[in-house]
This record gives C-alpha cells, sequence and structure tokens, in this order.
C-alpha cells in the first residue's frame, strides 16, 4: 500500500474524535447530525481501548496475507487487489465470526446495534474520492495520521537518531562528571 | 479475468420498468436485484446476499406486468428473473393488498417477531387476524435461511425441518446437535425474526431447543470464554496462527500489541 494509517500512542488523548468520524463517514448520509436519526444506527469501525489512563485507538492493518479473508465462507471480507485495503460487506456477511476469531490484532468487533460485524475499511469510499480516511482527518493532535509508508519509515530512523543522540550525550555527561 | 469481461461482454442486456424508473440489466437478474440498483426498496425476509434466492416468504411480492401490458399477475421479486419489457409495480395498492395478507399470516406463526410487527404497523396489516399457531415466544417463519446457511455456507449441516405442516419446525437431528453444530452462530445471524436463542453461560454455548451444548474456549488473559473449542479446532485447520494467539480473545490479542503488558507485541 502506497499510505499507511500510523498511529503515535503518545499523542492520543482519547478524545472518541476518530470513533465518531467513522461512524459518521460509514453512515448514509455522511451529515453528524443526520446521521443520528438514521433508520440504521452508524458505528464505529475503529476501536479506542482504554486501561488504566492509557488510550490507543487500534485499526485494521490490512495484513498482505490477511487470515480473514482466507477464512471467510461467503467472500464477504475481500480485496480487489493485494494493493487495496481489506472490505467486509455487510449483506453477504451471515455472521460466523470466523475472521474476528482469526484476526490475530483482535480488530474485528461483533456489534451489538443490527448484529453487525464491524472492520474498519480505511474509508475505501473516501480514498476513491481522493480524500483521507475519516479518522487521520478528525484527530486534533495528529496521534493518526495517514503517511506514505516511505515516510513512516524515515520518521521512525529519525526517532532512533533521536533517542540514540539524547543516550549518547547522558553517557558523556556521565563520563565528564 | 478477460474471459469474465468477454462473457460480460456478450450478456444480453433487457430493459425493464420498476416503479416508472427503466433500468438495463443483464438477463438473468431477478427482479430484487434490479430494484436494489435503481434503490427501490422491496421488504425481504428470507433473502440473504450470499445464498440463491429461495423465495419462501413471499413479502417482496410485486406486480408484474408483461410487455404487451394485457396480463398483470403478483409474484416473489426475489425468485423472479426478469425479461425484456416487464413493467413492475412495488407499491401499487393491489401489492400492499397482497403483502398484508403474507404478513398477516406469517404473523399467525411468529406472533411475537418484532421486524413481522413493525412490517404490520407499515402496511396496516392486523397481527391477530388469524389465530396464532403457537402462542408462547415462537418466531420462527419457517424461511429456512439458517438451515441453508447451516448447511450451504458453513458446511455443519446440524440443523434441518422436522414434521409436516402444522407442526413443521427446524430443528438438529433427533433435538441432538453435539457432533455437528460448531457453535459459530451464523443462524442466529442471518435469522430474519431473531427466533434463535443461544444461552452464553460461563463454560457453555447453548441452543436449548436443538440441544446443542458446546465447551467454550476461556483466554488465557482474561479468563472469559470467547469461543466455542469446536469452531476454534475447525479455524485452526484452516489458517496458521502463533498458539499463543488461539488462547486469547480478541480484546486481548488487542492489549498484547499494547507496549508494557506482560505478552511481547505479536506481529
Amino acid at each position: 500500500m502506497e499510505k499507511v494509517v500510523e498511529v503515535i500512542i503518545g499523542k492520543c488523548m482519547g478524545c472518541h474524535s476518530c470513533e465518531l468520524a467513522c461512524a459518521v463517514a460509514h453512515s448514509k448520509s455522511k451529515e453528524l447530525v443526520e446521521a443520528f436519526n438514521e433508520e440504521k444506527t452508524p458505528y464505529s469501525r475503529l476501536i479506542l481501548e482504554m486501561d488504566e489512563g492509557d488510550v490507543i485507538p487500534f485499526h485494521c492493518r490490512h495484513c498482505e496475507d490477511a487470515p480473514c479473508i482466507s477464512v471467510c465462507p461467503t467472500n464477504a471480507m475481500s480485496r480487489t487487489d493485494a494493493e487495496s485495503p481489506v472490505t467486509l460487506v455487510d449483506e453477504k456477511c451471515i455472521g460466523c465470526t470466523a475472521c474476528l476469531l482469526v484476526c490475530p490484532f483482535g480488530v474485528i468487533q461483533k456489534k451489538t446495534e443490527g448484529d453487525k460485524l464491524a472492520k474498519c475499511d480505511l474509508c475505501i469510499e473516501r480514498l476513491e474520492a481522493g480524500k483521507e480516511p475519516a479518522c487521520t482527518e478528525a484527530c486534533p493532535t495528529g496521534a493518526i495520521r495517514f503517511v506514505s509508508s516511505e515516510r513512516h519509515s524515515t520518521d521512525k530512523r529519525k526517532e532512533t537518531i533521536r533517542k540514540y543522540r539524547v543516550a549518547l550525550t547522558q553517557t558523556q555527561e556521565e563520563a565528564g562528571a | 479475468m478477460s474471459e469474465e469481461s468477454e462473457t460480460k461482454g456478450k450478456q444480453e442486456l433487457v430493459k425493464v420498468t420498476i416503479d416508472d424508473q427503466t433500468i438495463e440489466v443483464p438477463k438473468g437478474t431477478t427482479l430484487l436485484h434490479a430494484a436494489m440498483k435503481l434503490d427501490i426498496n422491496i421488504p425481504t425476509l428470507c433473502f440473504h446476499e450470499s445464498l440463491p434466492p429461495q423465495g419462501s416468504c413471499r413479502v417482496c411480492v410485486v406486480e408484474i406486468t408483461d410487455k404487451t401490458g394485457k396480463w398483470t399477475w403478483i409474484d416473489a421479486s426475489c425468485v423472479y428473473p426478469v425479461s425484456e419489457g416487464l413493467s413492475v409495480q412495488t407499491q401499487s395498492p393491489n401489492v400492499i393488498k397482497h403483502r398484508r395478507a403474507i404478513i398477516e399470516l406469517l404473523l399467525s406463526r411468529a406472533p411475537k417477531s418484532e421486524v413481522l410487527l413493525l412490517l404490520a404497523e407499515k402496511y396496516g396489516a392486523n397481527p391477530t387476524r388469524y389465530t396464532a399457531i403457537d402462542k408462547g415466544e415462537a418466531n420462527c417463519i419457517l424461511c429456512q435461511l439458517c438451515v441453508r446457511t447451516c448447511n450451504e455456507i458453513v458446511g455443519a449441516q446440524a440443523i434441518g425441518t422436522a414434521e409436516r405442516g402444522l407442526h413443521k419446525k427446524v430443528i438438529s437431528p433427533f433435538s441432538i446437535a453435539k457432533e455437528n453444530c460448531i457453535g459459530c452462530t451464523a443462524c442466529i445471524h442471518v435469522c430474519p425474526t431473531g427466533a434463535i436463542v443461544a444461552k452464553l453461560g460461563k463454560e457453555s454455548f447453548e441452543i436449548e431447543d436443538w440441544g446443542v451444548d458446546l465447551k467454550m474456549a476461556t483466554c488465557s488473559c482474561c479468563d472469559k470464554p470467547f469461543a466455542p473449542t469446536v469452531h476454534l479446532e475447525k479455524l485452526k485447520s484452516q489458517v496458521n496462527l502463533k498458539n499463543q494467539l488461539w488462547e486469547m480473545c480478541p480484546e486481548c490479542r488487542r492489549s498484547a500489541n499494547k507496549v508494557g503488558t506482560p505478552y511481547s507485541p505479536i506481529i
């Protein structure tokens, strides 16, 4: 995939903006106020997990060799080509929960609303329209970013350099003192 | 891929008019699918996208007029293949009349079904016109969607229908399903009327009417039961995952990827 969703855990403050934007982006009207009054209550595909003050948003990793696709008996879970996101077609889903049980990251949920399975589709409709996923656009702190995989690895390398520099200065100071 | 597009090119297109909107669809498409393409809502109960249509609930009836305009009849749209020049009404008074009668008949079998009661309200049907067959909590309309899902998609073949007429019911063979049912809950998911009720106990997954009583696997992290062991065994033969993951519930799999938990990140 050209671009990936990157989560910087330290920047997340748990405001749930991503979940709200996700639900609205997957509603029929795509408008916040109207979405609330829809016949089928919209629900969020991403999961904001909270634990003792720490909070992390969890997205589907869109695995290259996705186990959820290989176990789906109806092809409801599928992708158009190797580079595209893994998507779930609600109408085809029979709710056998096989995908939920084989997901190594546990990011597929069974929703109580309408007894549906929920899974991030990387906002495929928005991507096709040239927009970025709803959660990355809505995140006020930049904890969820939609970046190219090159940029992602460059940033990681820079982070490593920074950590190394800090460690180096500390050892030098200790040696000087 | 090229073969597919060639056959698509050869496919004959037919014109059909639904509620005064005309659409061209490939021959063999059902009226229900043609209406879906036009965003026309036809109520359905026994229809599922992953299964061939069966036409057992008849709620999707529409009024069809042939191309000469001389003949008009009522038929279930989910099983009716389109042909050239058909004209279809989905909301005409005649359709509503028939649909109302069908809903009333279905309600006599499943008097407590919320979906049916909502449909009855929408189409002005009288829920108590016919005496209910079963005055209990029975909600089954015998559409057999669960049976077909279990047999054709899941492949477990755990349920079927037994007896005839008024006494017909969906059931596991002799009410014993210990060997076949894998507890995947697909039947519960597809049931349009919510007739199948599973009991999730501390260590067991039960469907009382069918004699299903499966052992649940408990999560090694949080000790919560999360899936029937037979279902996990079946999936284990299909995909390769780390052993550690099979013992964990989805919630704990998420936290296993969190920093600072006893489990190292599994990627």
